[in-house]
């Protein structure tokens, strides 16, 4: 072990093990840098110290590449993209700008025509309010799989939703299947979608809302895209559902 | 002009950095759950609101985000200490002590015990920069500190850990302290 010496050429053992961290890390300015490493040149002990340290951190490092998963897991993927959707979904509802006045009046006016041609609000009120339906088996399963589809892709996820979809995806996780159509409705829930749009006791517009979640459905699994309106629009068609 | 970040971007850097994130969040929180809603409302944050800086600007403002958010999480659950509990692995105390050649899973094992036993402080500033790389000026902005302070407290820390690491070495059984980088002398300061 070296002796203290001239403090502005040399440094001393204290003094590096004082900036053993700075050493180490190669957070020292030059000239202490410099210091720093013509002491360790004839130091032996503190060479030491250093390498032991620098053996201790491959061991932090290791230990903490053992901690957490390789990979992001689906419920925060789900949790980050659903938020967004759900956000992009607002702001195509609410009109970033606000205007005063006439203007106001009349771009609610036009807003509100378009809205009710393309669908944004969510198609037409419902002709038969409170009209209820009974579904079993494989047609229960098949609403309730585009409900959580178009929860999804509509970005309406609620945290019960969110709990059910981490189950589902986490149950089908291994299938093999591509998309998320496959993996939450399945071929089972495809026919008994189709099987439901046979119900007799469908209102008109219930039919309607299921055609549309029909198409959509085929859309996607054709590898379309449909757009996030038409999931918005299913979605809302959906809620409206009263089921027995 | 805003920046934007795509959808398609965002994704490529759940991927990229996500898995990161959730280590360097379970790390500081000590709680995976909590981690998961760190590293989620992170690139949520990311996605309303990028750093000015662009791309290049993007890893360093994340680990920060969620090295805050983590701090802030470990604050409001604040644990007990875990001082008392020295004996990390009861099958250490059984086996044959003439064969003390550990394996790396082991020595890992010793080394994580030791890490929790370390008061937050000093265990935060180890896994930001060992586990995490960040510099000492990320550290200081992210855990609010002079950035002079860390050099400081990085030391402490490795010290402590090493002396952690001794003790519990001679409470199971195995010899020596040849891997105790600091000389047990010097600086009392835990």
């Amino acid at each position: 072990m070296s002796s203290d010496t001239d403090k502005s050429t040399k440094l001393s053992c204290p003094d590096v093990e004082a900036m053993l961290s700075g050493i180490i890390d190669g957070e020292l300015e030059r000239d202490l840098r410099h210091a720093a490493e013509l002491h360790l040149l004839e130091c032996e002990a503190c060479r030491d110290m250093v390498n032991r340290a620098e053996q201790l951190d491959e061991l932090v490092t290791a230990a903490g590449e053992r901690q957490g998963p390789d990979a992001l897991p689906d419920r925060v993927r789900f949790g980050v993209l659903s938020t967004i959707e759900r956000e992009k979904a607002r702001r195509m509802r609410i009109p970033a700008v606000a205007w005063s006045g006439w203007a106001a009046a009349a771009a609610l006016a036009l807003l509100v025509t378009i809205g009710s041609l393309t669908g944004w609000f969510g198609g037409p009120e419902p002709s038969e309010p409170g009209a209820r339906l009974v579904l079993a088996g494989s047609q229960r399963d098949a609403f309730a799989g585009v409900r959580m589809i178009a929860r999804v892709l509509g970005g309406e996820l609620t945290e019960a939703d969110f709990d059910a979809l981490v189950r589902q995806l986490a149950a089908t996780a291994t299938d093999g299947q591509p998309n998320i159509v496959s993996r939450l409705l399945g071929d089972e829930g495809r026919a008994g979608l189709h099987n439901l749009l046979q119900n007799e006791n469908l209102t008109d517009l219930q039919r309607q809302v299921l055609q549309q979640a029909e198409r959509l459905v085929n859309e996607l699994e054709r590898g379309e895209t449909p757009g996030q309106r038409d999931w918005v629009q299913l979605n809302e068609g959906l809620s409206r559902f009263q089921l027995g | 002009m805003p920046v934007h970040i795509s959808e398609m971007e965002l994704q490529d850097w759940m991927d990229r950095l996500g898995p990161q994130l959730l280590r360097l969040s379970t790390a500081i929180c000590h709680d995976s759950v909590a981690a998961e809603d760190v590293v989620q409302e992170a690139f949520i944050k990311l996605w309303r609101k990028p750093p000015d800086g662009g791309a290049r600007a993007i890893p360093s403002w994340l680990k920060r985000v969620v090295t805050n958010a983590s701090i802030n999480v470990l604050q409001r659950t604040r644990r007990p200490a875990k001082l008392p509990d020295v004996s990390y692995d009861p099958a250490l105390q059984h086996q044959d002590r003439v064969d003390q050649r550990l394996d790396l899973a082991d020595e890992v094992a010793r080394i994580t015990h030791a890490m929790d036993r370390m008061p937050e402080d000093k265990r935060i500033v180890i896994v930001l920069r060992v586990q995490h790389q960040m510099s000492y000026a990320q550290i200081a902005e992210a855990m609010g500190i002079p950035e002079g302070t860390v050099m400081s407290r990085l030391n402490r820390a490795r010290k402590l850990l090493a002396e952690l690491v001794v003790e519990q070495d001679a409470q199971s059984g195995r010899a020596g302290d040849e891997s105790l980088p600091f000389r047990p002398t010097l600086g009392q300061e835990r």
